[in-house]
């Protein structure tokens, strides 16, 4: 009967000191998931851009095959092979420029959206310490709105092209005054190309981007100015 | 076994029930203010938040692109 006790006693303390540890790890990790799961949302946002960007640049390569290959045709026609070559690079370095400061943007959105997430989280917080957080929620839903619609000019600018009218430029022999002729043509399509693509990035840089920029620094700003904001809640 | 023993047993596990409740709850209470006293480590303090704004990359990371076309052209 002695030993009935003893065993009751112990398995009785051990349940209680094991309830106590689950209830103290159940209150502290609360806090974590909440951001964890704001986090995970905006990574599976920036997932879908990302793919969204991958099937825009798919159609773009289908599109653009033609004109391609006869603006390539073109520059072979000229003799000089280091002007081809210099020709060549122009014009695939067109569309990669296009895709590096796509995916810059798109990779610089990602990050805003994620700081915001930490914006939301401590505002949340702070609401349930009982301060007053209307201004950051305001604040967020604009910066969620500049995201968002930055995120849609930046895969319409994914889906312009640069390309060389191979059409509106004659063929060319071998004579000086026609080789001359075939690489000046060229030269002014490559300008003109470039000055478009250098005005449609800047515009989408100064544009939509630097809105997108500015929304969540306003939000920071807002959440900064909440008192006792780096408080953590009770519970 | 005697009402004694039995009276006994009743108290030293009610003392323990006790004593292990009072212990959680001040040690949760020295958590909950640990991290109001370490909120700069939280993810989500505005000291983190404002180091992750200052982290996101500028635009002139991808100036030299442009440059290496500008370049390309000035040379064609």
């Amino acid at each position: 009967m002695q030993k009935i006790q003893k065993y009751t006693l112990v398995a009785t303390t051990s349940f209680i000191l094991l309830a106590s540890a689950g209830f103290i790890s159940a209150q502290s990790t609360n806090a974590t998931s909440k951001l964890d799961n704001l986090l995970q949302m905006a990574q599976q946002r920036a997932d879908n851009a990302q793919q969204r960007l991958q099937q825009i640049r798919d159609d773009v390569q289908t599109r653009i095959k033609d004109a391609h290959q006869k603006a390539q045709e073109k520059i072979s026609q000229i003799k000089d092979k280091s002007k081809q070559d210099t020709a060549t690079r122009i014009q695939n370095q067109l569309d990669h420029v296009n895709q590096v400061w796509t995916d810059h943007f798109s990779n610089v959105l990602d990050r805003l959206d994620a700081v915001l997430q930490k914006i939301q989280s401590r505002a949340d917080k702070a609401s349930q310490n009982g301060q007053d957080v209307t201004a950051v929620t305001t604040a967020i839903q604009n910066a969620n709105d500049k995201i968002a619609a930055a995120r849609t000019v930046v895969a319409n600018q994914a889906q312009n092209t640069y390309e060389v009218d191979a059409t509106s430029i004659s063929d060319a022999d071998s004579a000086a005054s026609s080789q001359s002729s075939l690489v000046s043509q060229l030269r002014d399509q490559f300008k003109s190309l470039k000055d478009q693509l250098f005005s449609d990035l800047t515009g989408l840089r100064d544009g939509a981007m630097k809105d997108a920029r500015q929304s969540v620094q306003d939000a920071f700003q807002a959440l900064s100015n909440v008192p006792n904001v780096d408080e953590e809640p009770a519970n | 076994m005697s009402s004694k023993a039995v009276i006994i047993t009743v108290v030293v596990v009610l003392v323990i029930v006790l004593a292990v409740w009072y212990l959680s709850y001040v040690f949760l209470g020295q958590m909950q203010q640990g991290q109001q006293m370490q909120t700069s480590n939280a993810p989500d303090s505005t000291q983190n938040i404002s180091s992750d704004l200052n982290q996101v990359p500028s635009d002139s990371t991808v100036n030299g692109d442009m440059n290496t076309l500008d370049q390309d052209l000035q040379n064609f």
